[in-house]
Formats: C-alpha cells, sequence, structure tokens
C-alpha cells in the first residue's frame, strides 16, 4: 500500500546510504528526496503535500539535532526520524523531547524504518487536512460581518438563541 | 628373753597355751584317775558287801538245807528261844548238850564275830521278826519296804558313829528248806521275809584310796612338773633360735634388698650406656684380641652395612681393607693395636664397608682389660672423616690452580688494607696484592703497588673510592661501585667485598667504552632503564647469592665445628688444617666464583680440569660433566677453539678471541676470549687458563629493547584505536547500515510482481561495494591491534593518508574540526612500514585535535601536507591552530612519559618518533608564527626507478 501524496525527505552526508535510502523508499512504494546535508535541505525547501524527515545526526556544518531545531524555529513541522552511525543516550533523548518520531542507530532494521516513515507521512497527512480545514474555518470567519460576529461570540458560549436575541434585541430567526 | 618380737611373743602365748593344756590334761587326768579309784573302793565295798552278803546266804542256806546245825550249847551260844522246834536241844549219848542253831541265830553269831574282827556287820532282820533284837533299824526298814515294793538291793554310804560305812541289804527270799522252820510263820517259797544287810566299813578301802590317790597325784604331779620344764626349755631355746633366724632373715632380707637396688643401678646404667653405644652418633666396635668383633653399634651397622647377626664372630679385618689407598699395609694393623693399644688411642686409617665403599675414619681405640690385667678386648669408636679428608685432598690440588687463575683473570684484582684517620674515618688504603690484570689496568707492577698508599700512588684518587671501600672494609658489607678514575682516565666497575677486618678485595672491570655506549642508550629511550635495571637486579641478585653462597659455607663450617667438638684431640687438629686449608680456598676460590666470566683451566690435552660458577651457566653443563672434557666440544666452532687453544700453546697467550659457546637448550653466548698458559712451581707448563667476555648480554639487552619498543608501540596503537574507537565503529556502521536497506529494498522488490531485476542487481553491487567498505575499515583496526613486523616496502605516504582519510575526517567532524589535506602529487616513494606509519599519523592528528580541543569551535583547523624536500627527503607536516607549545616542551614533548594531560601516558609521541627514527628519518616540531604548532616528519626517499605504487 502506499500513501498518494507523500515524499521521504533524507539527509545523509554518506553517498552509499543516501542512495541506499532512496531504493528503500522507492522501492516501499514512497517517493523519496536526498540531500547531503542541512544547508542542502533547506535550500531545496519542503515539497507540497505530507512529507517526513530521515534525518542522520552527523552531517557537516549544521548537525541534525541542529536542523530539528532551526525547524522548530521556523515554524515548519515535519516529523523527523533520526538514522545515527554512533548515539548516545543524551543524543537520542534531546532528540525524542524535541519531538522527533524516533531514533534509530545503523545499522537499522529496514523494514522498521519503513513502518516509521509511513506512520510519519500519515501524521503529516492528517496534520495538513486537519491544517487546511482550519485554513477553511478561518476563511469562512473572515466573511462575517461584525454583527454576524457578535450573535457568533455568544452562541460559541452556549447561550440560547432566544436569550441571544433578548441581549442583542433581535428577533429570533434562523438563517 | 628378748622383747619385742612378734614371733616371740606369739610363742610366749602358745607356751602359755601348752601349759595351761598340759595343766589342764594332767588335772583332768588325776581328777579323773581319783574318781576312777573312788568309784573303785566303792566296788570293792560293794563287792564286798556282796560277797559277805552272798557268803551269809550260803551258809544260811547250807544250814537251812540241814535244818539248822546242832552245836554245843553255851553260854556263849545258848538255845534259841525263839526257835520253837521240838528237836531243838539234843543230848549226844556221851552226854554232851547240842543246840540247834538256826540260819539266822548262826548268821547273826557269825555276824557277831565278824564284826569284831573284820569290821563287816550283817544283820538279818525283817518288819515282823521274831526275834525283837532282829528288828531293824530305820534305814533297814526303810529299804525293807521298798524291797516289798519291788526293790531288788538298796545300798547306800552311811556315815555312822565309827566311820563310813557302806550298807547294802537283799531281800531275804524264802527258799524251801526255811520253810521247815517258817512255815508257822505263814511263809511261802518266795516271799520276801526281811532282808540281809551288810555294812562295810570303808575306812580301810579310803585309806587305800588315798594311798594310791596320793601315789596317783604324786606321779600327776611329778609328770606335770616335767611337762612344764619341758615346755619351758623348748620354748627358751625355740625363742632363741626363732630371733636368731630372724635376725639372720632381716640380715639377709637387708642384703638381699641392698643387693637389688645396687642390681637396678647396674642395670640403669647398664641401659644408659647401651643406649648411648647405640645411638652414637660414631660407630663404636669391640672385637677381642685375637680379632673377633664382639659388638657393633647401630652406627657401625648402618654405616658398614653389616647386622649384628653378620658382623658378630667375624674378624674385624672384614672392616678393613689390606691396602690403604694411600699405599699402607694394614694386615697387621689389628694385632698391632692389640699388641700397643696406647699407641693407637687416636687413629687415623682407612676402612671399607661391606659394598666394598672405601672411607677414611678416625678410631678412638681403648683396651678392656681381663683379672689379670691383660689385653681381652679392644673397644674403638670410630667417625667419618672421608668427606674431610677427601676435601683436603681436592683442596690441596686446587690451590695450585687458584693462584694462576688469579693471574689469568682478565678482572683486575687486588687485596687491600683499609687505613683510618684518627676518628677512624677511612682516608686510605694499602695495597696488600694484586694480580697481573690489575696490573695492566693500572699500568703499575705488583713491585711498586704492595705495600705502598693508593694516595701516595695514584693521588687523583678521588674520596668516593676510599669512602666507599672503607665502608666496605670496616662494616663487612659488599658493594657494587661504578665510577671514574681520573688517575686513570677510565671508569671502573668494581666489586668490592671483605676479606676481613679492615681488610678489602675488590675487582676491576674497565667499562669506560661501555659507559660511552650506554650514555648513547640512555638518549634514545627511557624504556631501557627498565632493562638496565633489571640488568644491575640481577647483579646484585648474583652479590646477593654470593654473599648467601659465603654464609653458607661459613654455616657449614660452623657445624662441621659442632661435629669435631665431639672428637676432641685429632678433630682439633684436623679442623685447624682444614680451617686454614679452607680460608685459604675460600680466599682463593671466592675470587674465581665472584668473576661474571666464565672461567676455565684446561689441561694440556685440551680437556677441562676446572670451571667457575659462570661457565656452568653458560655452558648448561654442570661441573662434574665438564671437568675432564674436551673443552672445544662446548663451542659453535670446536676447530676454531682448538685453533685458539694451540695459539695459547705456542705464543702463551690469547687475547679477544671471539667464540661462540652452545647451551644445551639452543642458545648460544657471543664470547671473546682470554687464555695464558699457567705453570706449576718447577715451570712446567699445566694446561691453560682462559676467561671469556659475555657479548650477547648486551646483545639480548639490545633485543629486549627493541621488543618492549615494539610492545609500546602496539599499545600505543591499540590505546589510539580506542580513541578512535567511535570514528571506527561509525565508519563500520555506514557501510552496514546502507547494506541492511538496501538487502530490503530487494526484498521489496522482489514482493513485487513483476519484479525490477535491473534495480536489484544495481542493488546487489552497492551491498558489495559497501561490505568492502566494511571489510576495509576491519582490515585497518586489525592492523592496530597486529604486532608490527619490521619490514618495509616501498610505498607511497599519500597513499597511508587516504587510507587513514574517512576516519581523520570522522575524528575532526566529531570535534568540529577542519580538515584539510594538502598531497604534492609528485611525491617520491619512501621504504616503510605501513602500520608504523599509519600509526605515526593518526597519533599526531588527534595530538594535534587535543591541542586545538579548547578552542572555539569556528578557529579549529587542522592542515596535514606532503612535499617533496629536496633533494631527496619526503616532508609530511601536521599544522594545527591550538594551544601551541612552551619552548623547552619542544624536544621535551617527544620523551617519554611526558605529558600535558592529566590522564594522558605520554607514550605517543614518543613512539613515534622512534618509529620514525627507526625508518631513518626526523620527527620535530616548531611553533607557528600564528597560533598552534606544526609537527614535521620527514623520510628518505627512494631513488627514482625504485617508484612503486604500493
Amino acid at each position: 500500500m502506499s500513501t498518494p501524496d507523500g515524499t521521504v525527505l533524507i539527509v545523509d552526508d554518506d553517498p552509499s546510504m543516501r542512495k541506499a535510502l532512496v531504493r528503500l523508499c522507492q522501492t516501499a512504494g514512497l517517493k523519496a528526496r536526498a540531500s547531503a546535508s542541512a544547508r542542502e535541505f533547506l535550500d531545496a525547501g519542503v515539497p507540497e503535500g505530507p512529507s517526513c524527515l530521515v534525518l542522520d545526526v552527523r552531517l557537516p556544518g549544521l548537525s541534525g539535532l541542529d536542523l530539528q531545531s532551526e525547524l522548530a524555529a521556523r515554524h515548519i513541522q515535519i516529523p523527523i526520524v533520526f538514522i545515527t552511525g554512533h548515539g548516545d543516550i543524551p543524543m537520542s533523548v534531546r532528540a525524542m523531547k524535541a519531538g522527533a518520531i524516533d531514533f534509530l542507530t545503523k545499522p537499522f532494521d529496514g523494514k522498521a524504518l519503513i513502518a516509521r516513515v509511513r506512520e510519519a507521512l500519515d501524521r503529516d497527512a492528517r496534520l495538513k487536512s486537519a491544517q487546511a480545514e482550519q485554513m477553511a474555518i478561518r476563511h469562512h470567519l473572515n466573511t462575517l460581518t461584525p454583527r454576524e460576529h457578535q450573535v457568533f461570540a455568544l452562541v460559541i458560549q452556549g447561550i440560547l438563541n432566544k436569550q441571544i436575541a433578548a441581549e442583542l434585541g433581535a428577533s429570533f430567526k434562523v438563517r | 628373753m628378748f622383747r619385742g618380737s612378734r614371733i616371740l611373743s606369739r610363742l610366749r602365748a602358745l607356751t602359755w597355751l601348752l601349759a595351761g593344756v598340759w595343766s589342764g590334761c594332767i588335772a583332768g587326768s588325776l581328777l579323773w584317775n581319783l574318781h576312777q579309784l573312788a568309784h573303785r573302793s566303792l566296788e570293792v565295798a560293794h563287792l564286798t558287801a556282796l560277797d559277805t552278803i552272798e557268803n551269809d546266804l550260803l551258809y544260811r542256806r547250807w544250814a537251812s538245807k540241814q535244818g539248822g546245825v546242832y552245836v554245843r550249847a553255851s553260854t556263849h551260844t545258848p538255845p534259841n528261844p525263839y526257835l520253837e522246834v521240838p528237836y531243838r536241844d539234843v543230848t549226844t549219848t556221851s552226854g554232851l548238850a547240842l543246840t540247834l542253831v538256826n540260819p539266822a541265830y548262826m548268821a547273826r553269831q557269825v555276824n557277831a564275830l565278824a564284826d569284831e574282827t573284820k569290821g563287816s556287820r550283817g544283820h538279818l532282820t525283817s518288819l515282823n521278826p521274831i526275834r525283837p533284837g532282829n528288828a531293824p533299824d530305820p534305814w533297814e526298814a526303810a529299804a525293807l519296804r521298798s524291797f516289798e515294793q519291788g526293790a531288788t538291793e538298796v545300798s547306800s554310804f552311811e556315815s555312822l558313829p565309827d566311820g563310813e560305812r557302806l550298807r547294802l541289804m537283799r531281800p531275804f527270799v524264802t527258799e524251801p528248806s526255811c520253810l521247815e522252820c517258817h512255815a508257822t510263820q505263814g511263809y511261802r517259797v518266795g516271799d520276801i521275809r526281811g532282808g540281809v544287810s551288810v555294812s562295810v566299813p570303808m575306812a580301810p578301802l579310803r585309806a587305800i584310796q588315798q594311798t594310791m590317790a596320793n601315789r596317783l597325784a604324786g606321779a600327776h604331779a611329778g609328770l606335770w612338773m616335767i611337762g612344764l620344764v619341758g615346755i619351758g626349755i623348748s620354748r627358751w631355746s625355740l625363742g632363741k633360735g626363732i630371733l636368731a633366724r630372724e635376725q639372720a632373715s632381716a640380715d639377709l632380707q637387708r642384703e638381699v634388698s641392698e643387693r637389688r637396688l645396687a642390681e637396678q643401678e647396674l642395670r640403669a646404667s647398664e641401659g644408659r650406656y647401651r643406649d648411648l653405644v647405640q645411638n652414637a652418633n660414631s660407630s663404636i666396635i669391640r672385637w677381642k684380641r685375637d680379632g673377633t668383633l664382639t659388638f657393633l653399634n647401630e652406627h657401625a651397622q648402618r654405616f658398614f652395612g653389616y647386622s649384628a647377626a653378620e658382623a658378630v664372630g667375624q674378624h674385624v679385618n672384614i672392616l678393613l681393607p689390606p691396602q690403604e689407598s694411600t699405599g699402607a699395609n694394614l694386615a697387621a694393623l689389628t694385632q698391632d693395636i692389640v699388641a700397643h693399644p696406647d699407641r693407637y688411642s687416636n687413629n687415623v686409617n682407612e676402612n671399607i664397608c661391606r659394598d666394598g665403599r672405601r672411607v677414611w675414619m678416625t678410631w678412638t681405640n681403648r683396651p678392656i682389660l681381663d683379672e689379670q690385667g691383660q689385653v681381652a678386648e679392644i673397644l674403638a669408636v670410630g667417625s667419618d672423616i672421608t668427606a674431610l679428608k677427601q676435601a683436603e685432598d681436592a683442596r690441596r690440588k686446587t690451590e695450585e690452580r687458584y693462584h694462576s687463575l688469579f693471574s689469568t683473570m682478565t678482572e683486575g684484582f687486588a687485596l687491600h688494607q683499609i687505613v683510618t684517620d684518627d676518628k677512624g674515618r677511612p682516608c686510605d688504603y694499602i695495597f696488600l696484592d694484586a694480580n697481573p690484570a690489575f696490573e695492566r689496568l693500572t699500568g703499575l707492577a705488583r713491585a711498586d703497588l704492595l705495600d705502598k698508599r693508593v694516595r701516595d700512588i695514584m693521588p687523583k684518587t678521588e674520596d668516593y673510592w676510599i669512602e666507599a671501600y672503607g665502608r666496605v672494609a670496616l662494616t663487612g658489607e659488599p658493594a657494587h661501585l661504578e665510577n671514574f678514575a681520573a688517575e686513570l682516565n677510565r671508569w671502573f666497575e668494581s666489586f668490592a667485598y671483605s676479606t676481613g677486618p679492615g681488610q678489602f678485595a675488590a675487582v676491576f672491570t674497565d667499562i669506560t667504552e661501555r659507559k660511552q655506549a650506554e650514555e648513547r642508550l640512555r638518549q634514545s629511550a627511557a624504556e631501557l632503564q627498565a632493562a638496565n635495571t633489571s640488568l644491575i637486579e640481577s647483579r646484585r641478585a648474583a652479590l646477593n647469592l654470593m654473599d648467601d653462597a659465603l654464609a653458607a659455607r661459613q654455616n657449614a663450617e660452623q657445624i662441621k665445628e659442632e661435629l669435631r667438638q665431639i672428637n676432641a684431640g685429632l678433630e682439633q687438629r684436623v679442623a685447624e688444617r682444614t680451617a686454614q686449608l679452607a680460608a685459604a680456598a675460600r680466599y682463593a676460590r671466592s675470587l674465581i666464583e665472584a668473576s661474571l666470566d666464565p672461567l676455565v683451566t684446561i689441561s694440556p690435552e685440551g680437556k677441562i680440569t676446572d670451571v667457575n660458577r659462570a661457565t656452568e651457566l653458560v655452558t648448561g653443563v654442570p661441573r662434574a660433566e665438564l671437568v675432564g672434557s674436551s673443552f672445544s666440544y662446548y663451542f659453535t666452532e670446536p676447530q676454531r677453539a682448538d685453533a685458539g687453544y694451540q695459539q695459547v700453546l705456542s705464543r702463551g697467550v690469547v687475547r679477544d678471541y671471539p667464540l661462540t659457546i652452545r647451551h644445551p637448550s639452543g642458545t648460544t653466548t657471543d664470547v671473546l676470549y682470554n687464555a695464558t698458559l699457567y705453570r706449576n712451581e718447577a715451570g712446567e707448563v699445566q694446561g691453560v687458563f682462559a676467561a671469556a667476555r659475555d657479548m650477547t648480554e648486551r646483545k639480548a639487552a639490545e633485543l629486549e629493547r627493541q621488543n618492549l619498543r615494539d610492545e609500546l608501540a602496539r599499545i600505543s596503537r591499540i590505546t589510539t584505536g580506542g580513541q578512535l574507537a567511535a570514528s571506527l565503529a561509525h565508519e563500520l556502521n555506514q557501510p552496514l547500515g546502507a547494506i541492511v536497506c538496501n538487502v530490503q529494498a530487494v526484498n521489496q522488490i522482489l514482493a513485487q510482481a513483476p519484479s525490477d531485476l535491473a534495480e536489484v542487481r544495481d542493488a546487489l553491487k552497492d551491498i558489495e561495494a559497501d561490505s568492502k567498505r566494511a571489510g576495509a575499515v576491519i582490515h585497518q583496526l586489525r592492523g592496530l591491534y597486529q604486532k608490527s613486523s619490521h619490514e618495509r616496502h616501498p610505498l607511497q605516504f599519500n597513499d597511508i593518508l587516504r587510507k587513514t582519510d574517512p576516519l581523520l575526517r570522522n575524528e575532526c567532524g566529531l570535534k568540529g574540526v577542519a580538515l584539510r589535506m594538502d598531497l604534492d602529487p609528485a611525491l617520491p616513494a619512501v621504504s616503510g612500514n605501513e602500520i608504523g606509519l599509519q600509526q605515526v599519523v593518526l597519533n599526531l592528528a588527534t595530538n594535534a585535535l587535543e591541542a586545538m580541543a579548547a578552542r572555539e569551535p569556528g578557529a579549529r583547523r587542522l592542515e596535514i601536507r606532503t612535499s617533496h624536500e629536496k633533494p631527496n627527503m619526503v616532508r609530511v607536516s601536521f599544522r594545527d591552530s591550538g594551544v601551541g607549545l612552551a619552548e623547552d616542551q619542544l624536544r621535551r614533548v617527544f620523551e617519554p612519559f611526558f605529558t600535558t594531560k592529566p590522564d594522558g601516558m605520554g607514550m605517543g609521541l614518543a613512539i613515534c618518533y622512534s618509529i620514525i627514527e627507526a625508518h631513518g628519518g626526523r620527527l620535530w616540531a616548531e611553533n607557528n608564527p600564528d597560533r598552534g604548532a606544526t609537527f614535521h616528519l620527514s623520510l628518505p626517499a627512494l631513488p627514482e626507478n625504485a617508484h612503486e605504487h604500493a
């Protein structure tokens, strides 16, 4: 099974690792895009649709964990699965506390990685749809007249229509 | 009589008892006899009475039968008025008047007659008498009455006015003849008509009885007296006898107990004597004058090998060999001892044991004399002095050699007497003796040395020599010195020990060259110190062993002293002699054994005659085997050894002749030989003395050093490996992780239908490449752990840097260091050991990284550059931007154990230094003009035609 829209973003400085990860995702039916460093990734930007990050901790220049903080600072919410050649507990704790999906040490189980990635994409999809919904609501909200805003404010407080009418001096009418 | 004896008192009691019994018997007998007498009197009286009655009755009966008797009537015998019978009175024809006398009348008259004469009275009476005068008296009346009751006789003693009388009465029984006259009274036959009573005077009987009784009493009394006297006498004599016997018995007992005591004592002393003899530590034997053995104690039996049963009875000559080893004839020895025992009170001779073993023994022979004062037996006590004698002989033989050994030693030897100032501090010493080697070392002749003070003949002698030797001489502690002697401008190693109070001996070796070599060595690495220290330790240990041997020897001497004290006299003589010889031998032998160089004496035929301990050690053959064997046998090149030996014989001396000694274990020792001839007092050649100087120690030390260095390098590599563990792990995990992903991808492809096989093939190629990559890392890791060979191959330094690049990049990445490699493409090849050079690169790199740890992340830079330094060197530089080095540290940083890190070992750079040095290159450090330091290494380049891509 495959998620129709979903890109796996891979960041690892080791070329053979990158190639293997791309192959892994593609053969699992996922779209994949690889970068050799954090800088390269940021320059490339985030694609449309749900996505997730498969991120090596040890990178030239900005490290994986630093990238995690940077994304959070930029309010870019992408679920992250960390991979590393030599991890230690403080590192993994820091990553997880900062909101990573998982923290795997190389050599990791390929199936496990795919599972985590799917999970991450799923989450991202849900998040994005929720976000879209919110956008729509906001848009609708923006089309309300000031008077309608007043009514809206009272409605969401749970006051009955009659009371609202009494409050605002309008008659009970349902549009 | 004697008192106090129990037997005597018993005897007295017995005597009294006997006397009592005797008296009792006598009295008893007397009484009984008297009684019998009385009874007899009674019986006699009774019989007399009966007799009288019978008589009476008889006459009466006759008379009765006659019908009475007619007698002449007279006044005396008037007719019986009571007899009323017609025919009572009769007149004979002749006119004689006769009257009839009836029995009673007759009886009466007879009785009255009897009464007048004899005294017995008879009386016929009845309770109803015709004649009233016949009436009974009361007694008779009573008797008559009892007859009527049935009694047949009544008798009793009555005391009448005229004395005692026995009265007897019998009943008068009517008989037919009585009836003639008494029928008118109504008598019937068988009737009891009165009785006849008789009384017999007892007085005559009693008189007779009395007489008899007196006689009896007298006899009895006499007998009694005799008896008592007899008892008395026998008691007296018995008593005396008992006392005498008792005395004798007491004397005997005393004697017996005395004797018993004496016996016990004798037995005890015998026992002690036996114990002494049996447990003695010497052999004790006894033999008769004819030579027959009578006794061997336990020790002798064990020693000679004969049991007591086997030896006793044999001739004592079984213990003597016919001829002593010295040639003396022992055949007459036994007889001579018997003849003149005092000459042999202490004697030394050879004996022979059962197993044929010859032993030397010292005997004390004592004669045991018989009653005539002749020698009956010889008591001999012997101790084994074979060992002593052999020691004596051996020492005498070797004494001759020692002096020449002394002359041939390559080490200088000298004996000195210390001189102290008035405060007792050593300030000088006098030479007492010196050997030729010493003469050579000092350039002074022995004659010029003897009795001279060192300050006079070698004024530049340093105080430290004198102080050290002074300590040795005064405290007795040996010393080992290595000092410079300005006088001779050489370095000397000397072993000094005290040979007596205030004296010391010293063995010198010129170590100047060695000292110089040591200085060079010391500069190379400090780890050599450890090896050197152990060498000194073993030397010291050897000295200690020497001391122990000396002490043990002295100890052994002490024990021998104690043994000697048991046999005074002779032992003392032997002890003195032995002590002298031992002292001389110790003196001489200790010189020889003190030498660490193997010393050996060789006979003219080329056979070893003596060796010291060092020779045993180096050849690995014990002394016993060495002596007598061919000396050239122990070399790897026996012919060369022989040739050298011949040289000595022809030229008299050989110096620094190189040879190799072989050991059974396979090891060989390279030595230089110095040898001279030695002669006896007559100047004849006795053989050759040879001393060897060991070269392999130094070579071995060198090898040891090399091994230690290699090991240290290996450990350092491993440590480096540990330090780089993180990077190495990372380096491995990358390819492994990629492999796993690729495998999963392949699985996923194959799960689809149709499968993209081209992609599969592609993936497999990647897997293969990654596997090889992982393998290379493992290989690199393994290289760190292996022992390095020292093989060198032509290689490119750039390749080494490329190989270590991933690791270095990882490390730099971890530490936030920017790495730059600047490799000269036209770099010449070098001859090197890949592992060693890799180690150097890794070490220098990690060193640089550590130096930059304190710097801010952006400012950390490591630059590695290779270049061709004309004309023929390859230069590699490691430039860092760290803290740099202080001026004095630039050189010191390559010293072992130098570190600025609290937990550092300080070996890394030292090892790099020695590796590069071993490659024939140089390693040094410089401070950068701006910041940090640069480590440079340069290696000799291989000529162009040897260039090969490794």
